[in-house]
């Protein structure tokens, strides 16, 4: 009995050990030795461009120097690794929001009809701003497409993500909260 | 009533049955896409020549027009991808890149001979914008893990080409420089 016992109190432990090591290895893999998610990138930092853009449905929206977080996101219908990364950042989407971080996504370079068409088979709640000229896109100077750059209170661009990422898994959303839980830096 | 002005919710359902229409459509066989693939212990480089045919559809789609679709069928498309498989930052500048056919160089069609291009041709910037976009970067440093890619356009010929792509590691560039030369790549056919 007592044997028995002892047998079923160490499979779970058994399976808890695997189980943290799993999600050590797994964090192990996501975050390199600066303490950022895979592809997270520190930026010396710069002014974020200021911009006036409408969204589908003629809204328009500006950036601001000063706020709070602000997640701003380029993208286009084209391009593969932005298809790949909208359902997740759909996902993260309001997560985001509780956090407090703005979320500013914008398209470069297309018509109302194709991210209309677009957002509808892959993100359908995903909004997005239209740069329909790509001034704004090429003022932001991304390195690519998708692009994510991370402006902080201040108006200042600190981090940048390379490509596209899984903004809804945990190194990330943990990453992204800790961003407005602690004092803005000097 | 304009299309500008029915409501948002009542075009997503439109489009939503749209897009489960197209998708249940078989897709055009990729037959003409072959990859040519080198991997060293820094990066993976990746080639894909792209036929006529599948340049005019990608760019059609866009929006560009019949005239801008002929300039651009009539070259040679591949698609470079590069992934740095590193823990280093790996330096590129695209001029460094050599092309060669049987033997002779071959100068590839730069950003600004595009831009006359499409000036001549009235096209909106948006698709300029997006033009540029899906070109390969002229210059980049390849940070740990980053992958980018964009389109190489060279002059159509029936003779395959050579590349030899160079980068550079080291701080801003100035260690090793890493070669890798291709085998023959076609332009793609239709």
């Amino acid at each position: 009995m007592r044997r028995g016992l002892r047998k079923t109190g160490r499979v779970p432990l058994v399976v808890m050990l695997a189980a943290m090591l799993a999600t050590a290895l797994l964090w192990a893999a996501a975050a390199p030795a600066d303490g950022l998610p895979r592809g997270i990138m520190a930026v010396d930092p710069r002014p974020a461009p200021l911009f006036e853009l409408a969204d589908m449905d003629g809204e328009r929206y500006r950036l601001r120097r000063e706020g709070g977080w602000r997640f701003v996101h380029f993208w286009a219908s084209w391009c593969g690794p932005c298809r790949r990364e909208m359902p997740a950042l759909a996902r993260a989407l309001p997560k985001l929001a509780d956090m407090g971080i703005e979320v500013v996504i914008i398209n470069t370079g297309e018509n109302e009809d194709t991210v209309f068409e677009f957002l509808a088979a892959v993100a359908p709640h995903l909004p997005s701003l239209l740069d329909t000229d790509g001034s704004v896109t090429e003022a932001w100077r991304p390195r690519g497409l998708p692009a994510t750059f991370l402006v902080d209170p201040r108006g200042d661009i600190r981090y940048l993500a390379l490509g596209g990422r899984p903004w809804d898994s945990a190194p990330y959303l943990a990453f992204l909260r800790g961003l407005t839980t602690k004092p803005p830096a000097e | 009533m304009s299309r500008c002005q029915v409501s948002s919710t009542l075009r997503l359902a439109g489009l939503l049955l749209c897009a489960a229409l197209v998708t249940a459509l078989p897709r055009p066989s990729a037959a003409a896409s072959r990859a040519y693939e080198y991997k060293n212990a820094w990066l993976t480089l990746r080639l894909i020549p792209r036929s006529p045919a599948q340049i005019r559809a990608f760019y059609e789609a866009r929006g560009f027009p019949p005239a801008a679709l002929d300039q651009l069928a009539a070259t040679c498309f591949i698609t470079a991808s590069v992934h740095n498989r590193s823990r280093r930052v790996i330096w590129h500048r695209l001029d460094d890149w050599r092309f060669r056919r049987d033997g002779r160089p071959v100068k590839r069609y730069r950003r600004d001979w595009w831009r006359e291009r499409w000036q001549a041709l009235g096209i909106r910037p948006g698709l300029r914008a997006t033009f540029r976009w899906t070109l390969f970067p002229e210059a980049l440093d390849f940070r740990p893990d980053e992958g980018e890619g964009g389109n190489l356009i060279l002059p159509r010929a029936a003779a395959p080409l050579r590349i030899e792509a160079v980068f550079h590691t080291g701080p801003n560039g100035t260690g090793e420089t890493l070669r890798i030369t291709t085998e023959a790549i076609p332009c793609a056919e239709d």
